[in-house]
């Protein structure tokens, strides 16, 4: 992880101490998932086409420049089944100790939601993890990177992304039981006549997903609106759902789904007025400049700007953006690191396309190849996970963050502003001349808005005088 | 002028459902479908379409209809030569998400061709927007109104036709650089407000006029 600074990962064993700690059914479940992991590996007998770029901070620098590919996953020394067998064998025998439990997950908690200030990571890096828990996380994030055996996926997504240890912190803080919760988040979500709910009606038959899961994604995203009144729901959750469902239960897609959205991602990212995926498109432009330099300027030079695609593809964390086997990948390191996955996953898009991008030198041209960007699986990852991003931690993430989202909020009080002048403008003209409406076709005195009251009140009428053709 | 045109930037703006999506697709590829999937911020698409001789090239903008995009869309209209707003005959609401988006446009000081498309057309029985209302309120501000069916194919290609020779004309009148006066040309139009100096109206550079 030389990549990420050391600080940030000193938390997270509690990710892995929580699923080790679990008693009873839980338990019993991961050990089925471990049978399930052997079975995965008997049957695939033949070692994988490639290794997955598990090394990648070592094994293969991703180039700097664009017209060198990453080196071969090939060269990659770990074996991404070894790896895994290893690391379930081991989480399932051994495990962390108790009183490590609570301070490690209060050091998660600050690591997945990245605002945590350099003096907290000191902090708990003094009275940290053990070395032994730090190679165990180091293990995971390994493993993770090769990619998650899909029959682990619900099990591995749900501890990393901490939905495990989530389910049972609101169970406690709601004094239920955690099985209770999502039946009881489901009833009141099917009750629900809201704004959100009343999208997601609209939403969930054109995702595009099999039928049979049309009702359980319904009741997903509802009962989501349900334990996040203030963000309901959100065009783009549709799909990010859908895609969990393909590998998890209904009730562990929920929790992952609160995790991500909780706490995994930004603040902000699909309420109201979105602030948070905003500013990570000009968190993204910086990162461009930084890591992209050539790229950057020639965006530059031809004035063609990528968020228009790039903000899709945060939004939807890649869904409908990358073909199945990336996207599943990106979604494992992105459910184990946290946000900063998409702008890794962003700039290794952009460097695997650089190449063909400083080529064209129209907007037109530009979006042709940014509108389904085709990358082979390993040589994603590999850029993802590449040398060339040395300097990308999630410290200098939370720094652009914070400056843009300065910027953010400022740009948005001159837009209410004006909003505001709008409107009082508008007012005051009708306060003016009341009653009139506007003269349709005097363009001197045009005002579009000077219209829209009596608009509206026209529009209100009767449906029966809707006029017929 | 003669030969290729463009390429002019058009955002398809509207309420989720109204048929966005499913207009572009009749108009670029000459499909429909019953199932199309909901759009998640944005899909890009183009188009040349044959005007009087001339190749003009579009490169059309469909953004996702749930009301908290609107804080995303300046990404989209930003410097766009066109809109085409879209409202749903049968739905009320939809036609009153139009009036909003004007007024979106015109606070961020965007100025474009605007055009207003009622689609579903096919659907007249269930109608409830009335269309001499929803005309009455195009001119006022301006804007072309029209009908379409998605579904059928029908009024889609003129809805888009229309709206294109709206852009070029208002580039032959205004070449390049856009100045104050030519913005209260009729059917070219205009969502800024018609006092105070715009300082935003940069739309020169990126097409270039012909």
């Amino acid at each position: 992880m030389a990549n990420e600074g050391s600080r940030p990962e000193a938390g997270d064993p509690a990710q892995e101490s929580e699923q080790v700690l679990l008693t009873g059914p839980r338990r019993q479940r991961l050990r089925e998932r471990l049978s399930a992991l052997s079975m995965w590996l008997t049957v695939k007998t033949e070692p994988p086409k490639s290794g997955g770029p598990a090394d990648t901070e070592v094994g293969s620098p991703a180039s700097m420049h664009p017209e060198s590919p990453p080196a071969s996953p090939a060269s990659h020394p770990s074996d991404p089944e070894a790896l895994w067998q290893d690391l379930w064998e081991s989480i399932s025998t051994s495990g962390f100790r108790e009183g490590e439990r609570s301070a490690m997950s209060s050091a998660c908690e600050l690591w997945r939601r990245p605002t945590a200030s350099k003096s907290i990571w000191s902090r708990l890096a003094k009275s940290g993890p053990s070395e032994a828990q730090h190679r165990d996380w180091e293990r995971v994030s390994k493993a993770v990177r090769a990619g998650v055996p899909p029959a682990l996926r619900c099990a591995v997504w749900s501890t990393c992304s901490g939905a495990i240890g989530k389910k049972s912190q609101v169970a406690a803080e709601l004094g239920q039981t955690p099985d209770s919760l999502y039946p009881s988040f489901t009833a009141q979500g099917l009750l629900l006549q809201n704004e959100a709910s009343g999208v997601i009606d609209v939403d969930v038959p054109r995702t595009g997903c099999a039928e049979a899961l049309l009702e359980p994604l319904r009741r997903v995203l509802l009962a989501f609106a349900v334990k996040n009144p203030q963000i309901g729901y959100c065009q783009s959750m549709n799909f990010i759902v859908a895609t969990l469902l393909e590998f998890c239960d209904e009730e562990s897609t929920f929790w992952i789904l609160c995790s991500l959205v909780e706490d995994m991602l930004p603040e902000n990212y699909y309420t109201r007025n979105m602030v948070g995926v905003r500013v990570d498109m000009l968190v993204l432009t910086s990162l461009v400049k930084l890591h992209l330099p050539m790229l950057h300027a020639h965006l530059v030079e031809h004035d063609i700007d990528l968020s228009p695609f790039t903000m899709g593809w945060f939004l939807c964390l890649y869904v409908n953006t990358l073909p199945n086997p990336s996207l599943h990948r990106v979604l494992d390191c992105l459910l184990h690191e946290g946000s900063k996955v998409l702008f890794r996953t962003a700039l290794a898009i952009l460097q695997l396309l650089e190449s063909c991008l400083l080529g064209v030198h129209s907007v037109a041209k530009a979006y042709e190849i940014l509108r389904s960007p085709t990358c082979p699986e390993d040589d994603l990852l590999c850029a993802m996970h590449g040398l060339w991003l040395r300097g990308f931690s999630t410290e200098s993430v939370c720094e652009l963050r914070r400056q843009h989202l300065k910027e953010v909020l400022e740009q948005d009080a001159v837009v209410e502003a004006r909003r505001a002048e709008l409107r009082a403008r508008r007012e005051s003209r009708e306060s003016e001349c009341p009653g009139s409406v506007a003269a349709v076709d005097s363009d001197e005195s045009l005002t579009p808005m000077r219209n829209l009251e009596s608009f509206l009140k026209v529009a209100d009428r009767d449906p029966s005088d809707a006029e017929t053709e | 002028m003669s030969g290729q045109e463009g390429p002019f930037k058009i955002v398809i703006l509207g309420e989720g459902r109204v048929g966005k999506t499913s207009l572009l697709r009749q108009f670029v590829s000459r499909t429909f479908s019953d199932q199309e999937a909901s759009t998640q911020s944005a899909a890009y698409l183009d188009k040349i379409l044959l005007l009087r001789g001339t190749q003009v090239q579009l490169s059309l903008w469909d953004t996702a209809g749930q009301e908290r995009f609107h804080s995303l869309a300046p990404i989209y209209y930003r410097n766009a030569d066109g809109a085409l707003l879209v409202y749903d005959i049968t739905d009320l609401e939809s036609f009153r998400r139009v009036a909003k988006w004007v007024e979106e446009l015109q606070v961020m000081g965007t100025t474009c061709v605007l055009a207003i498309v009622g689609n579903k057309s096919d659907l007249q029985s269930q109608a409830k927007v009335p269309k001499a209302d929803a005309e009455t309120y195009a001119r006022s501000i301006n804007a072309r109104h029209s009908t379409a069916s998605a579904k059928l194919g029908f009024g889609v290609d003129e809805a888009f036709g229309a709206l294109a020779e709206d852009v070029l004309a208002s580039r032959a009148r205004a070449p390049g650089q856009t100045q104050t006066s030519s913005r209260r040309t009729r059917g070219a139009l205009v969502v800024a407000e018609d006092d105070a100096a715009q300082p935003s109206r940069q739309k020169s550079g990126c097409c270039g006029g012909g």
